[in-house]
């Protein structure tokens, strides 16, 4: 399970996300969330293992509130919540 | 081992468990088999043997102890070795398992530690012992069942045999630690890194669809836990990688020879009835144990 | 070992079982098929296992930990997307059609349209039913080039043998004929014919 996953409970938070990792020059993608991890609508970030602690740096300094990382295999579907 | 003098060094080893399959005569072929093996992955031939045993005279009856005993001399006898005693002793439930005496030639005595860069890895037998085992307990996948507690009770010494006509660097059977952890060992012992092919590595029938659905025993995610040196290329499929960390009971050996050699070797091993015997790797140069699996 | 059914909600406590049991348990749960159950195990093992068999029982799984106990949120790959949809698709009804006029959902913001039209081609992939065609003109065409932001699902969606539609005149319009990357180019002709098909048009 290679890619990670960032799910934001505010579509809001996820395109300030959006734009601080554009900034960053981060390559993810803008997914709705999976409905394994959360029956209402929301948005995530999708990226690789490798790109999530500049995501984590990002986040935690701009104060981007998200509701949880994940590590995906979207092949599978399984999602397991990061600590 | 002990060296008893120029040409002959002595070989002794143990192994006992609980039972892994329901029937006894099986279970006495299969702790007989994988006692003996030790031996032959030094190179040695098996001499005498001794009962392992711990039975509950109260639970089960005298008979499923004959069982056992019978098939652990069948396997002593098919071994070419003598039964000279054994001891048993009262216990919740049954063990059984062999100590045995071999000897080999010290110059020929192989160990784990040896492999060279150029070397091929060649495996002896199929490969999810433990997988199988949890899909036993979960009364699934019988014909998987069945087929790898035949492989568990094949002796190694058909592909002893055949080894000791070739120039064999290195050689170790494969048990707890799975394939990847006894490579590990192999190849950290002889200071290599490995490359293997897990689309070459003999699989036991079904047990790739039992590792699938999740019948995997612990041991096998402790095993993955504990080698942190091995790589996976992306493409290897989760249930093929968690195969190769299965703890395997009596499986085969993993032999590294000459690259030259590798062919000549499966030819005889087949013919020897070792029909699953195939090349799953080989020695990419001098290293630290590092594994890539692709 | 609980196995309360809590207005259709199925918990499974597996803690203190020692593998294969959580499967075993798991398994026999699964067959009375529930659209989403959940699994608590405490151990690495179990969890591990339990997420393999239930993705391979057609199940996704969402998986937090808490205090060493593992809580594994299994949930039935088909109705991801009926469960919000509220009604289940009749099993006899034609395939709809859909025909985007734009690329982007809705009106209001049209950065919010975008990520609506993304989430709208990741959830039609899920429906257990495919639509039987996806036309799109005007700057609906946008969606079917070389870098559109749904490319990925759009020829996932052709690949399952779901027809997509690209007006030739909007592609020409838009100076995109060469950046065509998926589908085929058509004319209103053939979409005012998939138009007045029997069966549903949707219009977006």
């Amino acid at each position: 399970m290679t890619e990670r996953l960032i799910a934001f409970d505010s579509i809001h938070q996820a395109l300030r996300a959006e734009k601080e990792f554009l900034k960053a020059g981060m390559k993810f993608e803008l997914a709705p969330t999976p409905r394994e991890i959360s029956a209402s609508c929301g948005q995530s970030i999708v990226l690789s293992d490798t790109e999530l602690p500049l995501a984590i740096k990002i986040i935690s300094r701009e104060i981007i509130k998200c509701r949880g990382v994940y590590a995906a295999d979207f092949s599978q579907r399984i999602f397991e919540k990061m600590d | 081992m002990y060296l008893l003098n120029d040409e002959t060094a002595l070989i002794q080893t143990l192994d006992f468990f609980t039972p892994i399959v329901d029937d006894p005569y099986l279970f006495g072929q299969i702790a007989a088999a994988n006692s003996l093996s030790d031996v032959y992955a030094m190179g040695g031939k098996p001499l005498t043997a001794m009962n392992i045993v711990t039975f509950p005279v109260c639970k089960l009856s005298a008979e499923v102890l004959l069982a056992i005993l019978s098939g652990g001399q069948q396997k002593i006898a098919e071994a070419g070795a003598v039964m000279v005693g054994g001891h048993t002793i009262d216990d919740d439930e049954p063990k059984y398992g062999l100590s045995v005496t071999g000897v080999a030639p010290p110059a020929k005595i192989l160990t784990n530690a040896g492999a060279r860069p150029g070397d091929v890895l060649i495996l002896t037998k199929a490969v999810g012992t433990g997988v199988l085992y949890t899909a036993l307990r979960a009364e699934l996948f019988p014909q998987g069942v069945a087929a790898a507690a035949q492989s568990m009770a094949q002796l190694n010494r058909y592909a002893a045999e055949v080894m000791a006509h070739f120039p064999v660097h290195a050689c170790t059977d494969i048990t707890g630690f799975g394939l990847l952890g006894h490579a590990y060992e192999m190849a950290s012992a002889s200071e290599v890194d490995l490359e293997i092919d897990s689309r070459a590595i003999p699989l036991l029938p079904e047990a790739a669809e039992a590792a699938e659905v999740g019948l995997i025993p612990a041991g096998a995610y402790a095993n993955r836990e504990y080698l942190k040196s091995v790589e996976f290329h992306s493409a290897v499929p989760v249930n093929l990688q968690d195969l190769l960390f299965d703890p395997q009971t009596s499986g085969g050996l993993l032999i590294s020879l000459p690259g030259c050699e590798a062919s000549g070797f499966l030819q005889q091993a087949r013919a020897a009835g070792v029909l699953v015997a195939a090349c799953i790797g080989s020695v990419t140069g001098k290293g630290t144990g590092k594994i890539h699996v692709k | 070992m609980s196995n309360e059914l809590k207005s259709k909600l199925v918990e499974l406590n597996c803690q203190g079982l020692a593998c294969p049991q959580p499967v075993i348990m798991t398994k026999k749960a699964l067959e009375q098929k529930p659209a989403e159950m959940t699994v608590l195990v405490d151990n690495l093992a179990a969890k591990e296992n339990v997420a393999k068999f239930a993705a391979s029982s057609g199940y996704g799984v969402s998986i937090e930990n808490a205090d060493g106990i593992y809580r594994l949120n299994l949930l039935a790959k088909q109705t991801a997307v009926n469960v919000a949809a509220g009604k289940e698709l009749a099993a006899d009804s034609e395939a709809p059609a859909i025909l985007l006029g734009r690329n982007t959902l809705g009106t209001g913001s049209e950065e919010l349209g975008a990520i609506l039209m993304k989430s709208f081609f990741v959830s039609l992939l899920e429906l257990s039913q495919l639509p039987r065609a996806v036309m799109l003109i005007n700057s609906g065409v946008y969606l079917a080039v070389t870098d559109s932001p749904v490319l990925q699902p759009l020829q996932e969606l052709s690949r399952r043998g779901v027809a997509v539609m690209v007006c030739g005149t909007c592609l020409d319009y838009f100076s995109l004929k060469e950046k065509l990357a998926v589908g085929e180019v058509t004319n209103m002709y053939s979409i005012l014919r998939e138009l007045t098909r029997a069966g549903n048009t949707i219009t977006l």
